[in-house]
């Protein structure tokens, strides 16, 4: 449906994104996962066409997409971060201005509007004004407005940000649905959960590069399959790691100041990798062993964590 | 597109009871204060206070003076005749808004062929007055030069006679007389004497004139309003996130900004049609005084367009634009004699004011509604039009950078 070559953007000496190339195809989900300013939504925005590359080509169903490609506009549909709908106005009217933009009307606007509200179940409150929604109504309006008119590519930029989990979960449902219906979507988070659950293939972006790229299982397996130990107090983490490996014989994943991350094969190596560190006369303030999820695939890949 | 954009911005105005109520109050008060300012009380006299002062005392001067205290002029005028020493000092107490002389020797010029002159003193303290006595002495020196082109064989006989012939004298000023009584239609200027008097002693001030010389910046100033609302929520709309939504629909960026662009115009038109629409009736405008209001609102719409577009063109965020605009606009008005009347102006700077192009919607709306005659197109109309037209355009090639720069993420 879309695909992606050398995409590149730089404002002055900032290189915004680098080198980004991928394809998406009908029926997929595919996130982009990283922190805020990595470059997710410059690269949405260029292929959105609000923002011309300095290099590379995006294709979208066998067409490049330029500025007068009108045509190719059309089957894109856009989620922004922001509630980009007007609040005085109800969702019936908010989605019947962004349908008439897509030159929607009469009988065929009626019907898309009254099935994308159904799609977000928001058919019972279609005539109130969108300043009355909570703000996770709102996003999924927000969401229905981005696929009113059929769109067969969506871009999705954080749409679950700042909505609470019941929201989220709604919003995550319709999104599976849309996927289900035969549109490639393109979806950015920085809450690696989302990303795990819901996309299909997972491009890590950090520094305007992406450092790795496939399913989930693909990613942990860069990482390896197991548990990590997490480790956080006031240590020198590199300190540390080379002062255990005396003792313990275990992957480091990541070091650095007051951070200790190690790979283990299974969840039992915690007693022993705590009695190492007593050893060593260290204490940690945190201690966390889990399974290998996005965030180890994000530490190993990119060497920080990814906050929120 | 253009259509679809429109719709959704006047469904929003319909939904915004508020601004929609401001946008209908809003010329109904700038007529309220016009017609307060320039419009009597009911059943009260139009008279303007003059004093005639006939030094000559020929029957050429008898029949000037008559003119002035003919039955149908003395709806206008409250004519004195009285000495030159009196009237001055009634002028100086405010209680005569004008001495009209008639020099000594002026007939003896007039009926020679040489320049011949009557003298106007006016009371600056009221404005109004002194606009209706200087049309009226205009109307009046335009008709004695008028008989002298018309009639130079009776003039020049009342000249050889060296004694003038009443009857000739009459039938001369007959024609002439025709001619002063359709123009007074033209000095209908509605305007209380007993009323503005009243004021006057009770403040010391001339209160009508000074609301006049803010009227039209309580004009300007709602209809900048009015549009600054239009590209404030412009504004908004770029910084989260809307105008990206819309342009990543077919929807073009020029599209956009002429959808915004006739909107602010069609807002400013209904202001314009309500105006009128009570305007009318209020001031019995005739058709020219209509065309002349037109010209001042249109005029006035285009500078506070412009005053927008430039503003929110310029690369600063939303918030400092606010803060800085009231500056802006302090300072334009100012200078335009927008926000005070170049009439409570000192000297060097009323000239320098009432004679630049940015003035002409002032002195157009003022004159439109004080009814009083003006040129419909003058040199300074091509000037200010063909100069907010250039900056018009090039504040919105600005505006429409600024939006692009913003989606570059460099604002």
């Amino acid at each position: 449906m879309i695909e992606v070559k050398g995409l590149s953007k730089r404002f002055g000496d900032i290189r915004a994104v680098r080198d980004v190339s991928f394809s998406v195809e009908k029926g997929e989900i595919f996130g982009f996962l990283g922190p805020n300013g990595v470059g997710k939504t410059t690269s949405i925005q260029m292929m959105c066409g609000l923002l011309t590359p300095d290099s590379g080509t995006i294709m979208i169903d066998g067409k490049e997409l330029n500025p007068d490609s009108t045509e190719v506009r059309r089957k894109i549909g856009f989620v922004p971060q922001e509630t980009a709908l007007y609040p005085d106005l109800s969702a019936t009217e908010n989605l019947r201005f962004w349908g008439g933009l897509y030159g929607l009307k009469g009988d065929a606007l009626n019907s898309r509007v009254e099935d994308v509200l159904r799609l977000v179940e928001l058919t019972n409150r279609a005539d109130d004004k969108i300043a009355t929604y909570s703000g996770g109504m709102q996003k999924r309006v927000n969401l229905a407005a981005g696929v009113l008119h059929n769109p067969s590519l969506v871009f999705m930029d954080e749409p679950t940000a700042g909505v609470d989990p019941q929201g989220r979960f709604a919003i995550l449902n319709i999104v599976r649905e849309l996927a289900a219906s035969g549109k490639a979507i393109i979806y950015t988070t920085h809450y690696m959960d989302e990303a795990q659950k819901l996309c299909d293939r997972i491009a890590i972006m950090d520094l305007g590069e992406i450092l790795g790229m496939g399913s989930f299982e693909e990613l942990r397996d860069q990482v390896g399959k197991g548990f990590q130990i997490f480790a956080k107090g006031d240590f020198d983490g590199p300190k540390l790691a080379h002062q255990l490996r005396k003792e313990y014989e275990g992957e480091v994943l990541h070091s650095g100041r007051g951070l200790l991350a190690v790979v283990v094969a299974d969840a039992t190596e915690l007693g022993r990798f705590v009695a190492a560190m007593k050893a060593q006369g260290v204490n940690a303030d945190d201690l966390k062993i889990k399974e290998t999820d996005l965030e180890t695939v994000f530490l190993k890949l990119t060497g920080r964590e990814l906050r929120d | 597109m253009l259509k679809v954009l429109l719709k959704k911005d006047f469904r929003k105005l319909a939904k915004d009871p508020l601004s929609l109520l401001f946008l209908l109050a809003l010329p109904l008060v700038i007529t309220l204060i016009a017609r307060s300012v320039f419009s009597p009380s009911e059943g009260v006299k139009f008279v303007v206070p003059l004093a005639v002062v006939d030094q000559d005392q020929t029957p050429l001067s008898g029949f000037i003076t008559g003119t002035l205290t003919n039955e149908k002029m003395a709806s206008l005028f409250d004519v004195h005749s009285i000495p030159l020493k009196m009237a001055k000092q009634q002028l100086h107490d405010n209680e005569l808004a004008g001495i009209f002389v008639i020099p000594k020797g002026f007939t003896d010029q007039f009926v020679n062929q040489k320049p011949a002159s009557l003298e106007l003193t006016t009371n600056p303290s009221r404005q109004i007055s002194t606009g209706i006595l200087q049309s009226t002495f205009e109307i009046l020196t335009d008709m004695l030069d008028g008989i002298r082109e018309l009639f130079p064989e009776q003039i020049k006989v009342l000249s050889e006679a060296n004694n003038l012939d009443m009857e000739a004298v009459f039938q001369l000023g007959r024609s002439a007389m025709d001619k002063i009584l359709k123009e007074k239609d033209l000095l209908k200027f509605p305007v209380t004497f007993e009323e503005e008097k009243s004021k006057k002693k009770e403040t010391g001030s001339s209160t009508n004139g000074i609301i006049l010389a803010f009227l039209p910046g309580i004009a300007f100033m709602s209809i900048l309003f009015v549009l600054s609302s239009v590209f404030k929520r412009q504004g908004e709309e770029l910084e989260n996130g809307m105008i990206n939504r819309i342009l990543v629909s077919p929807a073009t960026l020029n599209q956009l900004l002429s959808a915004t662009l006739i909107y602010s115009l069609l807002m400013v038109f209904l202001i314009q049609v309500v105006l009128w629409l009570v305007s009318i009736p209020l001031f019995h405008l005739q058709l020219f005084h209509i065309l002349l209001l037109f010209k001042g609102m249109v005029y006035m719409s285009l500078l506070a367009t412009l005053l927008n577009a430039a503003l929110f063109s310029l690369p600063i965020k939303l918030s400092s634009i606010e803060a800085f605009s009231s500056i802006v606009i302090i300072l334009v008005c100012l200078l335009s004699g927008l926000l005070v009347s170049p009439l409570i102006m000192p000297g060097g700077l009323r000239s320098m004011v009432s004679k630049s192009p940015f003035y002409t919607p002032v002195e157009v709306l003022t004159r439109s509604f004080t009814n009083k005659s003006y040129p419909l197109l003058t040199s300074n109309d091509a000037i200010f039009t063909g100069s907010v037209l250039l900056l018009l355009f090039l504040s919105l090639l600005m505006f429409r950078s600024k939006i692009n720069r913003h989606r570059a993420g460099k604002v």
